[in-house]
C-alpha cells in the first residue's frame, strides 16, 4: 500500500503543479469580467449611469456617448439573474449612481415554463466579479482548471497566440472586438431568439422575472431610477421574429413601466435611425450603431429629467 | 455522480483512504461501501435511494423465504412475487408513460378515446441494472445455485456497489456477493491494474466517445439536409461513441472495483473485431446477454427444441432486450433487427462459430477475416443508427436520405473524429488478447516504468486537452 500511494503521489505531483500554474496564469488573463469589476471597484464613485444586460447592450452601449460619467457592465448572454447579483455586489462601489439602464426587449421574453439551467458563464462571474450567488454552485465552477480544456485554450490564445481576450465572448476566449463585426450570420442567430411555447400557446413571460423584480426592489431602496430599453433589430429580421413573443414583451414592458414609474425607451422596431452600416450582425450594433444608440438613451434620460423638472 | 466529474475525483480518493485505513474489518468495510454507494447515488437525487432500498429489502427477504421453503409452493410464490414487484417498479418508472401513450394511440385508431393519465416521472438512473441484479439473486437462490445470505449489509452493498450501480456490469450474485462476505486484501498489482483500466476507460469515454458525440449530435439533429456520405459517417461514429461510452464506463467500474479488492466480470471483449453477429453478441454487453440467456432464453427452451423454436426464442429475447434499453419503439426495432440477424445465422448453422478472438497468435487478420469483420461492423452500424434515432419517423428519414444518395449540405469536420476512431481500433487490435487497453506489462518498451509513465501522462494530457464536450454516459438513461 505504501508503495502504491507513494508512486501515485509521485505521478500526480507534476499534474498538480501543472494545474496550479495553469490556474494562476489563466486567472491573470485580462477579460471583460475581471476588468469591468476592477474598473467599478476603483472608479465606481464617478459613475452616474450604468448599463447592465446581455450582448445587445454589451455591443450597443458606448459609455463615451453619454453626457455624464457612464459605464457598461454588460456581458455576452448576461441575464437578469446575473444582473441582479452584479448589482448586489457592485452597488456599494457606486454611491453617486442615478440611473441603471436595463434591456427589456424581444429576447428577454420567453415561454413561461422555460427554465434556465446553470450557465457555464457563472464561473466567470464567480471567479472574476466575486458574485455571491445564493444557491450552491457546482464544484466545477470553483477554478478555471476544473474546465481544463477551456483553460488550456484560453492560455494558448493569450500567451501563445497573443490574442486580445478583453472583449471576450461567452466562453471568455474570443478576440471579438466591437468594430470588427462585419458579417451577417444568416438566420440561425435570429431564430434562436424565438421562444416558441412547446404547446403553441400564448403563454409567455419574462425570463428570470423574479430576478428582474428583485433588481427593481434593490434599486428603489437606493433611489436609483430604472431605465428600460428595447434594442433595435435590423429591418430584415422582423419577418422571422415570433409575433406573439414580440407582442408580449411590448405589452408587458408598457404596463410594467407605467405601473411602477420606470422609464421605457422602445427602439425595437426603429428601422429608420439604424441602417445596415450600424449593425455588426442582425441583432447587434457595431461601434457606429452603439454611438447612435447610446446617444439616444442619453437624450431620452435628459428629456425625462426635463419633464420631471 | 458521474465518473467524469470533479466530484468523483474528490470522492474516490476519500473513499479509498477511509476504506483501507479506517474501516479495516470486513463488516465495517461493507457498511462503509454501502454508505459510500448511497452517497454516490444520492448525489444525483436522494429520493430514489428509497427505491433501491425497497428493491434490496424485497429481494433480501424473498431469498430467505425461498431458501427456507425450498421445494414448497411458498418458495415459488416468493420468487414470482419478487419478480413481479421488481418488474412492476421498473414498469411504472420506465415504461408506464410509453405504454399509456401507445394504448391511447391504438384505441384512437379504432375510433375510441381513452386518455390515460401519464405520470411524467423522472427515470431513476440505473434502475434497469440494479433491478436485474436483484432479480438474478432471488432466481439463483430459487434454483439452488447460491445460498440465501443472512448478512443484510453485504447484500445491500452487493445491490448498490457504487462502481457498477448505475450502468453495470450487471453482476451475478454467485460472483460478487461472496466477495462481500470474505476478507479483502490490498494487492499492489491489482490496484495498479485497476488504475490503468480506469485510465483506459476515461480515454474511451472522454476522448473517443465525447468527441464522436459532438459530430454525431450535429448529424442526427439535421439528418434531412446531410449528404448520404455524412449520414453513413454519422452511423459509424455513433458505433464508436456508444462503444467508447459504455465500454469506457465498464472499464472505469471494473478498475475502480479492483482498487477496493473486488473483481467484476468483463462486460466488453473487442466486439468490433467479431466475424459474425453471434460472436458480436458474445462480446458486447456480456453481462446483460448472459442475464437474458440464463433467465429468459434457456427457460424458454433455448436452442434445445429445434431450429424454428430457437429462432422464435432468439427473436423474443432480442426484442425484450431492445425494450430493456428504453421505452421507445426504436430500441424494440433495434433489438428485433439483431434478433433477425442472429436467426439468419442460426438457420445457416453459423451461430456457434468463432469462440476465440480473431487472428490469435498472428499480427494481422487474413483477408477473409477482415472482410467478415467489416461486414459485421456494417450490419451493427445499421442497427446502432436505428438505436440513435429519436423515433421511428427519424429512422425512416435517416435511411431514406442515406439511400437516396443525395449530396446535401457538406459537413466536413469529422476527419479528426475518424482519426481518433482509427487509432482506437488499432489499439484494440493490438490489445485484443489482453484484458483491457492499458494492459501493457511486458509489452514492447513498456517493460520500463519511464515508458509506462510517459504513456500515462500522454493519455492524461489527451483527456485534459482533447476531450470532447462533457457528456453524461449514454447507458445512464437505461
Amino acid at each position: 500500500m505504501k508503495k502504491f500511494l507513494f508512486l501515485l503521489f509521485l505521478f500526480i505531483l507534476p499534474l498538480l503543479v501543472l494545474f496550479a500554474l495553469l490556474e494562476k496564469k489563466v486567472r491573470e488573463v485580462p477579460t471583460s469580467y475581471s476588468l469591468k469589476y476592477h474598473q467599478v471597484v476603483t472608479h465606481g464613485k464617478d459613475y452616474e449611469i450604468v448599463a447592465v444586460g446581455h450582448s445587445q447592450f454589451y455591443d450597443g452601449i458606448y459609455p463615451a456617448a453619454f453626457s455624464r460619467p457612464a459605464f457598461n457592465l454588460s456581458n455576452s448572454a448576461q441575464n437578469y439573474r446575473d444582473d441582479y447579483y452584479i448589482l448586489k455586489e457592485l452597488l456599494p462601489y457606486m454611491p453617486n449612481l442615478k440611473y441603471i439602464v436595463l434591456p427589456l426587449g424581444f429576447i428577454d421574453a420567453g415561454a413561461s415554463f422555460r427554465e434556465r439551467d446553470y450557465s457555464f458563464r457563472m464561473r466567470y462571474y464567480h471567479l472574476y466579479m466575486h458574485l455571491d450567488y445564493d444557491h450552491r454552485l457546482p464544484l466545477f465552477y470553483w477554478y478555471e482548471c476544473f474546465d481544463p480544456k477551456n483553460a488550456f485554450e484560453k492560455y494558448k490564445a493569450y500567451y501563445m497566440r497573443h490574442e486580445d481576450l478583453v472583449q471576450c465572448d461567452s466562453s471568455g476566449i474570443s478576440s471579438k472586438t466591437l468594430d470588427n463585426h462585419v458579417s451577417f450570420k444568416g438566420l440561425d442567430l435570429i431564430l434562436s431568439y424565438n421562444n416558441d411555447s412547446p404547446d403553441g400557446s400564448d403563454d409567455y413571460d419574462i425570463i428570470d422575472k423574479s430576478y428582474l423584480l428583485g433588481m427593481c426592489e434593490l434599486l428603489e431602496d437606493k433611489n436609483i431610477q430604472l431605465v428600460f430599453v428595447a434594442s433595435p433589430f435590423y429591418k430584415d429580421c422582423f419577418q422571422y421574429l415570433n409575433k406573439k413573443q414580440q407582442d408580449y414583451f411590448e405589452q408587458f414592458a408598457d404596463t410594467f413601466c407605467r405601473n411602477h414609474g420606470y422609464w421605457y425607451l422602445n427602439l425595437h422596431a426603429d428601422t429608420i435611425t439604424y441602417d445596415k452600416s450600424n449593425y455588426g450582425n442582425e441583432s447587434h450594433l457595431n461601434l457606429s450603431g452603439a454611438m447612435k444608440f447610446s446617444k439616444a438613451i442619453d437624450d431620452f434620460i435628459l428629456s425625462k429629467e426635463n419633464e420631471r423638472e | 455522480m458521474l465518473f467524469n466529474s470533479f466530484e468523483f475525483v474528490v470522492f474516490l480518493p476519500v473513499v479509498f483512504m477511509l476504506y483501507w485505513f479506517v474501516f479495516r474489518n470486513t463488516k465495517w468495510q461493507n457498511v462503509f461501501v454501502l454508505a459510500a454507494s448511497y452517497f454516490f447515488y444520492g448525489w444525483w437525487d436522494w429520493r430514489f435511494l428509497l427505491l433501491i432500498a425497497f428493491t434490496t429489502l424485497c429481494s433480501f427477504f424473498a431469498g430467505i423465504i425461498i431458501e427456507r421453503n425450498a421445494g414448497h409452493r411458498l418458495a415459488s410464490f416468493a420468487n414470482v412475487a419478487n419478480i413481479v414487484v421488481n418488474l412492476a417498479i421498473l414498469a411504472v418508472f420506465k415504461y408506464y408513460d410509453f405504454f399509456a401513450e401507445n394504448l391511447s394511440d391504438l384505441f384512437a385508431t379504432f375510433g375510441y378515446r381513452f386518455d390515460f393519465v401519464t405520470l411524467n416521472i423522472i427515470l431513476p438512473v440505473g434502475i434497469s441494472f440494479y433491478t436485474f441484479q436483484a432479480l438474478g439473486y432471488s432466481i439463483d437462490v430459487y434454483r439452488g445455485q447460491i445460498k440465501a445470505t443472512r448478512d443484510f449489509v453485504a447484500f445491500a452493498s452487493f445491490i448498490s456497489f457504487f462502481p457498477q450501480l448505475v450502468a453495470g456490469p450487471i453482476e451475478r450474485a454467485t460472483n460478487l456477493l461472496p466477495q462481500f462476505q470474505k476478507e479483502r486484501h490490498f494487492r499492489y498489482e491489482t490496484a495498479v491494474d485497476g488504475m490503468r483500466q480506469m485510465l483506459a476507460g476515461f480515454f474511451k469515454k472522454m476522448v473517443i466517445a465525447d468527441n464522436c458525440a459532438i459530430v454525431v449530435n450535429t448529424i442526427f439533429a439535421d439528418c434531412q439536409h446531410q449528404a448520404w456520405t455524412t449520414l453513413m459517417v454519422g452511423g459509424v461514429l455513433f458505433c464508436f461513441q456508444i462503444y467508447g461510452d459504455f465500454s469506457g464506463y465498464s472499464d472505469i467500474a471494473i478498475g475502480c472495483a479492483k482498487l477496493f479488492g473486488f473483481h467484476l466480470n468483463k462486460n466488453f471483449n473487442n466486439p468490433y473485431l467479431s466475424r459474425n453477429v453471434s460472436e458480436f453478441w458474445r462480446r458486447w454487453h456480456i453481462s446483460l446477454m448472459k442475464w437474458f440467456r440464463d433467465y429468459v432464453y434457456i427457460p424458454m427452451g433455448g436452442s434445445r427444441k429445434g431450429k424454428w423454436r430457437t429462432v422464435v426464442n432468439t427473436l423474443v429475447v432480442f426484442s425484450i432486450s431492445g425494450l430493456w434499453h428504453g421505452a421507445n419503439w426504436t430500441f424494440v426495432l433495434w433489438g428485433t433487427y439483431h434478433g433477425i440477424l442472429l436467426s439468419i445465422f442460426v438457420l445457416m448453422g453459423n451461430g456457434r462459430k468463432y469462440k476465440d478472438i480473431v487472428a490469435q497468435g498472428r499480427c494481422l487478420p487474413r483477408l477473409g477475416e477482415l472482410l467478415k469483420i467489416v461486414f459485421v461492423f456494417a450490419l451493427v452500424s445499421i442497427g446502432f443508427t436505428i438505436f440513435r434515432c429519436e423515433n421511428i419517423a427519424q429512422v425512416a428519414d435517416y435511411f431514406a436520405c442515406m439511400f437516396s444518395f443525395s449530396s446535401g449540405r457538406g459537413f466536413a469536420p469529422y476527419w479528426v473524429c475518424l482519426a481518433y476512431c482509427g487509432l482506437f481500433i488499432v489499439l484494440e487490435w493490438i490489445q485484443r488478447e489482453r484484458d483491457h487497453l492499458l494492459c501493457i506489462d511486458g509489452l514492447f518498451i513498456f517493460r520500463y516504468r519511464l515508458a509506462r509513465w510517459a504513456l500515462y501522462y500522454l493519455i492524461v494530457i489527451l483527456l485534459l486537452h482533447n476531450s470532447g464536450s462533457n457528456q453524461t454516459f449514454i447507458y445512464f438513461q437505461f
